[in-house]
């Protein structure tokens, strides 16, 4: 490594403890949070030159409001140990407090750790979930986590072992990982976050993002409504329920703040809004019928040939309008 | 039993942002277009170069395209500001907006001239083809040769 670029990431290192917090950077987020984000940290040399561990965790998964964030940390495996010393553990045990110390001292050892978080936005989800043809929030996830590993082994991070915590069914999930990338070790498992230092420093990475994404949300839509007062975004919170329901748009139904995708927001939908017609509702049904019966063959041709528009108009929904 | 249209609204009015949606709101109501679905549309990534558009509403993902008026005519939004209690009497329709363009939205798919609106609107220029008079005697003296020719 050339000296230049140990003394700027001292200096860095030494502006960086001065101030208290945790550095995330929003702005290309914010600047349009209906699509995806990629929040990194630089790669250090080490990480280039050592066989490294990666792991891979999410946040945010529950919600019906905010992103949900993948989050992924990498280091030297023969670091693995210092990383233990540094306290990590399941976000989920630890306090908002003692995720940003952590966050923060992820940040601090950029000489030897770094991550790559992608925020999957709330308007994503529900584009992906509501599809025609449906792409599931196990799905949705997957694509994130073997993007976010793409990404750091074109970056040139030498990845050997990859720890992935997941909610889902880890066996399909580690078949389908060591099949895309045969070169690796991976463990895919349950609370890997409490059992891997690396997966533990992912998912506070994920944990932190995602926090902080959905505290500042910048709403998209420009009316005057409640803009602060949403909670946590969990489904059973009450101050989340509570704004839900006092923010409903007869037309347009929510903010993209909100997942649609969600059952807690689309029941509230059914009562407080208009009821939405598409075009591949009844797409399902039409499939579910199967072939048509036999006697539909026997049945007389409707309507006389006279009265019937060429195909030409029918194929541009054009009609004659003779009455209103 | 006589429909009009109230030729003086016609001139008064002013222009309407217009949005072809691929579904349907079952509901009669103002909607809040201007605050709650133009800040959110985008420009699409994936077709450079080209007018794509992209919004979600109620969470569905909509690509759209700016269509303009067919040449030489003009959109008007009229309503009915009063029912006819009898169907013997005249009914007269006002303007309440024009608009020389507006944006028609599919569910996910890129617009393209295969659709049926696209294709709708051609229909103006294909009818005046076909309804205009044939005008000058040289055309038909050129049909006439030609069915001699065949002979």
């Amino acid at each position: 490594m050339d000296e230049k670029e140990v003394e700027s990431d001292a200096s860095e290192a030494m502006e960086e403890s001065q101030d208290a917090a945790a550095v995330i950077d929003l702005t290309e987020f914010d600047k349009n949070n209906s699509n995806n984000a990629i929040i990194q940290s630089k790669i250090p040399q080490i990480c280039k030159d050592e066989p490294c561990c990666f792991g891979i965790d999410e946040a945010g998964r529950g919600p019906v409001l905010g992103p949900m964030v993948y989050g992924t940390s990498f280091c030297p495996i023969s670091w693995n140990t210092q990383l233990g010393e540094l306290g990590f553990a399941d976000s989920k045990t630890l306090n908002e407090g003692q995720r940003e110390a952590l966050m923060k001292s992820i940040q601090d050892a950029s000489d030897y750790m770094g991550y790559k978080v992608e925020i999957l936005s709330p308007n994503y989800i529900a584009n992906s979930m509501l599809r025609r043809n449906k792409h599931s929030l196990n799905a949705v996830s997957m694509d994130s986590a073997i993007g976010l590993l793409r990404l750091a082994l074109a970056d040139g991070v030498q990845v050997k072992e990859v720890y992935v915590d997941t909610v889902g069914d880890a066996k399909k999930y580690q078949d389908k990982l060591k099949g895309l990338f045969p070169d690796l070790d991976i463990t895919v498992c349950p609370k890997a976050d409490s059992k891997f230092p690396i997966v533990s420093a992912a998912s506070i990475c994920a944990k932190v993002t995602r926090d902080r994404a959905t505290t500042g949300w910048k709403f998209v839509e420009t009316n005057d409504f409640d803009k602060e007062n949403y909670g946590s975004g969990y489904p059973s919170d009450p101050a989340t329920k509570k704004w839900l329901a006092g923010n409903v748009d007869p037309v347009f139904g929510f903010s993209q703040f909100v997942r649609f995708s969600w059952s807690t927001s689309s029941l509230i939908l059914d009562d407080h809004a208009f009821p939405v017609q598409w075009e591949d509702d009844d797409e399902e049904e039409e499939a579910a019928k199967g072939t048509a019966s036999l006697l539909s063959f026997f049945a007389p041709k409707n309507a006389d040939a006279r009265q019937k528009k060429h195909q030409f108009f029918n194929e541009r929904d054009l009609k004659q309008v003779t009455a209103m | 039993m006589a429909l009009c249209v109230d030729g003086k609204s016609l001139e008064s009015v002013g222009p309407a942002a217009l949005h072809l949606m691929p579904c349907t709101v079952e509901g009669n109501a103002e909607a809040n277009v201007s605050q709650f679905f133009t800040p959110a549309i985008r420009q699409s990534e994936e077709s450079l170069g080209t007018t794509g558009q992209q919004v979600s509403f109620r969470g569905r993902l909509l690509r759209g395209h700016e269509m303009p008026v067919p040449e030489g005519y003009k959109g008007v939004i009229l309503k009915e500001p009063s029912k006819p209690f009898t169907e013997d009497e005249d009914r007269t329709l006002r303007a309440t907006h024009s608009f020389e363009k507006f944006t028609y939205w599919n569910l996910e798919t890129a617009p393209s001239t295969n659709d049926t609106i696209q294709r709708a609107m051609a229909w103006t220029s294909i009818a005046s083809a076909l309804h205009s008079p044939v005008e000058s005697d040289k055309a038909s003296l050129e049909s006439q040769s030609s069915v001699t020719g065949c002979r």
